[in-house]
């Protein structure tokens, strides 16, 4: 009874005292990451091969066209504005945008990374001894990200609870920020694709 | 009467001791130097040799052979003599019929064990233990260093060249200040030296007797009536000066400090618990600093930091950490002064000696001048040359120096002043910042840094144009913080973080702990350690 004549009065000052928290926008607590991860690893588990080469190739595509640009901050807004276009085109099926807001995510990361796991000296030898150079670059951008997993799993971070992984992807990355000056979101971005596509 | 083994090996012992006295190899400096690498390998080489000779000699065994002092009419058959002299004679021989005083084996032992303690102190140092090391690098090395094959005829280059017509004609004309790659190439070879390595058609055997004669030619040369008279002056002229040589010598062997850098600070320790500053005497927080790996990141996110800490975190982090090479000293060389009076630079310019022996860092000081001053001597009588990796000739300023980072109410939010003042001659400034108290916060770390940095390095600024952020663009300052809020794309929009330097007017960012969690301090610390550490390394050096 107490609860049903006051609720609106609760839920004003509930409101009232999360607001700030909302304002401001803690979005990236640990939590938050966490959970952002997780629903990642979820995502591209759950997602067919054709439709993340779907993803995959719009991305690179939009990424050589209208978002080519030397800085990485206005590369990232042009491609996170024309994935969320594209995904917004799934408006009909909130799990489907959903997952492709997620994928497409971490597809432009991992775009964006790419010069940080593969200097240009690197890539100039790729590209002058293979014929396909982009298979050749791929392969050895799954190779880079093998080593970054396989040092994740010899990390005290790594538990092998499926609940816990997200977490130790997490802390194992923020650590890596300092130690092996890798930003953490490429650190993430390459792991979690690297659990994908082993 | 004592047996020849227990003589020998007490005799050995002796010399052995002598030796290592005299070297200097059994001082306190130079085993505290000793890499804990070679310390083992020269308690080994002792164990093991020493073991091996007693076992393998019988030195752990009677004598046959013994000493024996007698007068001059008593002799045996089976004995020669020794020594003669007036007061009586010491024989030497075999008598099976009275055992020789020997020592237990066990003391034997423990005897040549020490003897080669002794030869390994004087011949296994922190050099030979790494030359050790590169020998089997060394030796592939020299082994597979040829001469070059003669360089092949360049292909004819000119205005005959495809494509250098135009070029030519541009050059004739005016158009262009030089024919660059049309230009015809000089001859290379007329630049080149005699090779004298190996050949690459050379037999091994050829090449070796090549070496050897080019190395007795050499040697006789090197006992040349010219050469020895020159090399005696030499000699003389250092053995006058023996004294400052061997100071240096040994300032250099035992790693003492090339440098004293003192900060005076009113802010108290960082550690006021008993064991925590007990641990302190053992290893410094500048020296875990310097000692550290992975501290290239700040406490920025990390709640109820003092300013206490951040002043030794941000100095370890600025001159000390391996994390960004190279390094600006070491951490002996800087001396963090907690709890100073708010007056300590103005105390240090009035009575500077005064103020040094109170804060007990006189003696390090004198040292390090008289040292400056022998290697000045030194090197005006050309005894000693400047290492090349030096560049320009020390100061005492460059080596010495005095700040006072002081905590103050009343100042204006950032005031540096400047007091100059001698010492044995030599003039040295005191420069003060004051500050006011910081508000509690995770933002204050960079003001830590900045104002530290600015004292430390006289001058030093750090703008946009130092920084890693993008020049040619900028986000707006008040859309900024919108970047950040709302959801999806979390990992695409932490690359904004990369263009926004902590450094630099983005103190916003200080509040957002979550933003700073992922922040990439890789980029940016890194590049304001760097650029401190270049404009710092043109004001302070070392010895």
């Amino acid at each position: 009874m107490f609860l049903l004549r006051y609720w609106p009065s609760a839920l004003g000052i509930g409101l009232l005292l999360t607001w700030p928290m909302l304002a401001r926008g803690d979005i990236y607590d640990q939590e938050s990451r966490v959970q952002h991860i997780d629903r990642t690893i979820a995502a591209l588990k759950s997602a067919g091969a054709e439709n993340l080469i779907d993803l995959q190739n719009y991305i690179h595509t939009v990424d050589r066209n209208q978002c080519r640009s030397a800085h990485g901050d206005l590369q990232a807004s042009c491609l996170v504005e024309a994935a969320q276009r594209n995904c917004d085109s799934r408006k009909g099926n909130p799990e489907a945008m959903e997952q492709c807001r997620l994928i497409s995510d971490i597809i432009i990361v991992n775009k964006l990374g790419e010069k940080t796991f593969i200097d240009a000296e690197t890539k100039y030898e790729i590209m002058r001894d293979h014929s396909d150079y982009r298979a050749a670059l791929r392969k050895e951008l799954l190779q880079r990200y093998a080593w970054l997993a396989l040092a994740f799993g010899l990390s005290s971070h790594f538990i092998e609870d499926g609940d816990q992984l997200a977490a130790g992807i997490d802390g194992y990355c923020q650590h890596a920020t300092g130690a092996r000056s890798i930003s953490w979101q490429y650190c993430v971005g390459a792991i979690v694709w690297f659990i994908r596509n082993p | 009467m004592i047996g020849a083994k227990t003589l020998s090996s007490l005799g050995l012992l002796i010399i052995v001791a002598t030796l290592v006295w005299f070297r200097g190899a059994a001082s306190l400096d130079y085993l505290q130097q000793l890499d804990p690498a070679v310390a083992t390998l020269i308690g080994l080489f002792a164990a093991l040799l020493g073991t091996l000779v007693v076992r393998f000699f019988g030195l752990n065994k009677k004598s046959v052979t013994r000493f024996r002092v007698t007068s001059k009419e008593r002799r045996f058959d089976a004995e020669i003599t020794f020594i003669d002299s007036l007061g009586g004679k010491i024989t030497v021989g075999e008598d099976s019929t009275v055992a020789p005083a020997d020592l237990p084996p066990a003391v034997q032992r423990l005897i040549y064990i020490a003897i080669f303690l002794g030869v390994g102190l004087m011949t296994l140092n922190n050099r030979t233990f790494a030359l050790l090391g590169e020998f089997k690098t060394r030796l592939s090395a020299s082994s597979s260093r040829f001469c070059e094959e003669a360089i092949q005829e360049p292909p004819p280059q000119g205005p005959e060249a495809r494509g250098c017509a135009l070029v030519q004609r541009a050059f004739e004309l005016g158009y262009a200040k030089d024919l660059g790659a049309c230009a015809p190439r000089e001859n290379k070879d007329k630049n080149q030296e005699l090779c004298t390595l190996r050949l690459s058609d050379e037999p091994y055997l050829h090449y070796a007797w090549r070496q050897l004669y080019d190395r007795g030619a050499s040697v006789i040369q090197l006992f040349h009536r010219d050469n020895m008279v020159h090399f005696k002056e030499q000699l003389e002229h250092r053995v006058a000066h023996l004294d400052s040589l061997y100071s240096l010598q040994k300032a250099a062997v035992t790693a003492s400090p090339r440098a004293s850098h003192h900060l005076w600070t009113n802010l108290p320790h960082p550690r006021q618990a008993f064991l925590d500053h007990t641990r302190d005497y053992v290893v410094s927080g500048l020296c875990a600093a310097q000692n550290s790996t992975g501290a290239d990141r700040m406490n920025l996110a990390q709640s109820g930091s003092s300013t206490s800490h951040l002043v030794e975190q941000s100095l370890g982090q600025l001159a000390l950490s391996p994390s960004w090479q190279p390094t600006v000293g070491r951490c002996e060389e800087y001396v963090i002064h907690w709890g100073a009076p708010s007056n300590a630079c103005e105390q240090l310019a009035t009575n500077p000696i005064q103020f040094l022996v109170d804060s007990d860092v006189i003696e390090p000081i004198w040292r390090l001048l008289e040292r400056y001053q022998t290697e000045s001597e030194l090197m005006e009588l050309a005894l000693i040359e400047l290492p090349s990796s030096k560049g320009a000739s020390n100061s005492p300023e460059r080596i010495v120096s005095f700040q006072c980072f002081i905590e103050d109410e009343l100042s204006e939010p950032q005031t540096t002043a400047t007091s100059l003042f001698d010492i044995a001659g030599f003039q040295f400034q005191a420069v003060e910042s004051r500050f006011r108290p910081f508000a509690d916060g995770p933002g204050h770390a960079v003001e830590v840094y900045r104002q530290l940095a600015g004292l430390l390095a006289t001058g030093f600024h750090y703008d946009s144009l130092a920084s890693k952020k993008s020049l040619t663009h900028s986000i707006d300052p008040d859309s900024v913080k919108t970047l950040f809020t709302g959801s999806g794309f979390m990992l695409s929009r932490a690359e904004y973080l990369r263009e926004m330097d902590l450094f630099l007017s983005n103190s916003w960012l200080a509040e957002r702990p979550d933003l700073l969690e992922v922040y990439p301090y890789h980029l940016h610390l890194t590049n304001f350690v760097e650029v401190f550490r270049r404009h710092y390394r043109q004001q302070r050096g070392r010895l």
